[in-house]
């Protein structure tokens, strides 16, 4: 029997040898148990592992030998959109999300292209040139069409996840995908909201326990629904369960909104993704402000739950185990929707976030428990009792319509989406900054089907008079006591995710096009280069064929904290329109 | 002599006061752009602003609406000139300044039109200084 076979199997593999060519040879499914505990050099989850650390154990890239690195491979991204991007990697090939819902996967050694998933023909650019290189014959899957009139964020898409053989994306205009990890094919793809009505992703979903649970942004737009997340089969992409971010009328909470109709208490966008603890079988997600921003505008002075709060969610039926409302009522787009780092300090199980205002939040990550809050003191518009957490708004910091006020920092945010990273090595949190302020005049939204959004308001952003006129900060702080250890100035904001490493490095990027390596315990730069453009999205490290490699996305775009502030307060400093793209940098051959 | 001096200067002053005062200021009720020219916009715009503006310009996600209340709010008193500077400073948000200076004048008219504003028989010039001199009034004087 197995003879008589042979050749014609002999003959199939033949015929489909440039398919081979264009797929992962060698793909073992990812298990439940590697996500939740990924091997030293894959890069499996966002934050590469469930607690958001952003730390790698890899090694081989020390302090004594960083400055040695060099340019391994470059790959140039999709660059009709904004970038954002964190690649994933896994048995040395990388998953590399572009803007747009591009999406492909890499030899991470060398940056070969094994797929492409393209999503639909990319506007306003022309097709590239068809090669008679090897990369003709591979496959450019567009197998569904592309987002008619969504396309939120200008097609950012930060992250995507893994687990079985498939790769799960979100897409602009309010898709969850599912792509063959082997050979980019599209497995399925289901709708989770009209993108009509303003929903969109730009944040991509995590995986845990076979649900693929994604966090819904777009949702500032006055419509009879609210803002959610939700979990789907991994294997089908059904609809598992969807969990409001907004309390609706006549719910527990719901009176936090006062008496708005359901259609009027919009914002709670949940478009930063979430970490999960597998002892405590919770997923921890956070949500954005209430919109319009000003409390004036949407016409409640409520708490308006659960608005800028970190949520616990059961990632089984998306039930809400508990939640914290950083900032009731806010009401100047002060986002705390950004990453939950889960880290024990003692025998706290804690959980740490950091929103735009710049204070740091531990919080009891099992019952939600309010622990400690540790204000960097660049902000003027809060304070934090330091023994309940209760928020007072300062003086004149509350607007009202029509009449200007000042506020540090602007609604850029000191920080943003550019995640904390956590070495358990210094028990420091690395957290990119940006410095500044803004005078701000706050006007009325649309009340009708439709309107609201997030109010106009008329502003100018300024330096902030504690940053020496510089607009980026780079700081090492040490969770247990809250001191910083160090800081970094730049003149322009700093702009990418941090990344700590066991190698006793840990990078960063800033708009002005520069790439660092520091020294996590005295914050002394060891080795830095340039960029192609701004550095901008999630850096990463990994091992291929037993060597380590650093990926630094590069890239435009960005909404507001990207192109806004750098213009205005550093006209001087220019970045060239165009540049998405990927730079792997490695120690030369033999170094050690 | 000096007395006849001073004496003409305030003469002079007051002419020149009376040649700008007399001036009536064009606003964009005078029907600053033409149809076709909003046309134009329109496709401009679809391919470039309404990924976060919206279809409807009531803008999505931090983008703000650039029709009705919100444009009012955040434009009247100004110029056309400023607003044109701003866009072009800053838009496309991924992309500032990158488009030529017809097409941002092509989507301001395309904005003015879907704020109500008349459209006329000349277009939209891409002349700063020119276009400083066109008021953004919310509302139509009686």
């Amino acid at each position: 029997m197995t003879v008589r076979f042979a050749p014609a199997l002999a003959v199939i593999l033949m015929s489909c040898g440039f398919l081979l060519d264009a797929q992962v040879k060698t793909f073992r499914p990812v298990t439940e148990a590697m996500l939740r505990s990924p091997a030293a050099g894959d890069w499996l989850n966002w934050r590469r592992t469930d607690n958001a650390w952003g730390y790698s154990p890899l090694d081989q890239i020390t302090r004594q030998n960083v400055q040695q690195l060099q340019l391994a491979w470059s790959w140039s991204m999709d660059d009709t959109g904004s970038q954002q991007a964190t690649p994933l990697v896994y048995d040395g090939v990388m998953y590399l999300p572009n803007p747009r819902g591009v999406i492909q996967a890499l030899n991470a050694a060398t940056g070969d292209l094994m797929w492409e998933y393209r999503p639909g023909e990319a506007p306003a650019r022309a097709a590239a040139p068809s090669g008679a290189g090897e990369q003709s014959e591979i496959p450019r899957l567009s197998q569904r069409p592309a987002a008619a009139g969504g396309d939120t964020g200008r097609g950012i898409q930060r992250n995507l996840a893994i687990f079985g053989d498939k790769i799960f994306g979100t897409t602009n205009d309010a898709h969850i995908v599912a792509l063959d990890a082997r050979t980019g094919k599209l497995l399925w793809d289901v709708t989770v909201a009209d993108e009509k009505l303003g929903y969109g992703y730009t944040s991509g979903p995590i995986v845990v326990r076979g649900k693929v649970i994604a966090g819904m942004t777009g949702c500032s737009r006055y419509k009879d629904d609210v803002c959610f997340i939700s979990g789907h089969d991994s294997e089908t992409g059904k609809e598992l369960w969807r969990t409001s971010t907004v309390a609706r009328p006549g719910e527990p909470g719901g009176d936090t909104w006062g008496d708005l109709a359901l259609m009027f208490r919009a914002g709670s966008d949940a478009w930063i993704p979430g970490s999960y603890d597998p002892a405590a079988n919770l997923v921890y997600w956070g949500t954005a402000q209430a919109k319009p921003w000003a409390r004036a505008v949407r016409g409640t002075d409520g708490a308006a739950l659960y608005t800028n709060s970190t949520l616990a969610l059961d990632p089984d039926t998306g039930k809400m185990k508990w939640y914290y409302q950083h900032i009731p009522g806010e009401t100047t787009d002060m986002d705390e929707v950004f990453e939950s780092i889960l880290i024990d300090v003692g025998a706290r199980q804690s959980l740490f976030k950091m929103g735009k205002l710049g204070i740091l939040w531990q919080l009891d990550r099992k019952t939600g428990a309010f622990i400690r809050a540790t204000d960097l003191g660049y902000q003027n518009i809060i304070d934090v009792d330091p023994h309940s957490g209760k928020v007072t708004y300062r003086a004149g910091k509350i607007p009202q319509i029509g009449v200007q006020l000042d506020f540090c920092p602007s609604t850029a945010g000191f920080k943003s989406w550019r995640a904390m990273a956590f070495s358990p090595q210094t028990n420091a949190l690395y957290v990119p900054m940006n410095l500044n302020c803004e005078v701000a005049t706050f006007g009325p939204a649309s009340r009708v089907a439709g309107g609201g959004g997030t109010g106009p308001v008329r502003r100018k952003n300024t330096k902030h008079p504690q940053a020496d006129g510089q607009l980026g900060e780079f700081l090492a702080l040490e969770i247990a006591t809250g001191k910083v250890l160090w800081r970094h100035r730049t003149p322009s904001p700093s702009n990418t995710a941090a990344l700590a490493t066991a190698g006793g490095v840990v990078f960063g990027g800033d708009w002005d096009r520069h790439m660092y390596a520091y020294d996590a315990t005295s914050g002394k730069i060891l080795w830095q280069t340039r960029l192609p453009t701004s550095a901008q999205g999630f850096p990463i490290t990994y091992l291929a064929n037993g060597k380590q490699y650093v990926a630094m996305p590069a890239g435009i775009g960005g909404g507001s904290w990207s192109t806004l502030i750098a213009p205005e307060l550093a006209p001087e400093i220019r970045r060239p329109n165009s540049g998405n793209a990927l730079l792997v940098f490695a120690l030369p051959a033999g170094s050690r | 002599m000096s007395r006849a001096v001073a004496g003409l200067a305030v003469v002079f002053t007051a002419l020149l006061g009376l040649a700008i005062g007399g001036q009536e200021p064009r606003s964009v009720w005078d029907g600053v752009y033409t149809e076709a020219q909003a046309e134009r916009g329109r496709g401009a715009y679809a391919q470039v602003c309404a990924s976060c503006h919206a279809d409807d310009l009531r803008g999505k996600g931090t983008a703000p609406s650039l029709i009705e209340e919100s444009f009012a709010f955040l434009w009247a008193d100004m110029s056309v000139g400023d607003l044109f500077e701003r866009t072009r400073m800053l838009m496309p948000s991924d992309r500032p300044g990158s488009l030529p200076s017809a097409t941002y004048a092509d989507l301001l008219a395309f904005i003015l039109s879907k704020n109500g504003f008349p459209a006329g028989t000349s277009e939209l010039g891409a002349d700063v200084a020119a276009l400083k001199k066109i008021l953004i009034i919310a509302k139509r004087r009686p």
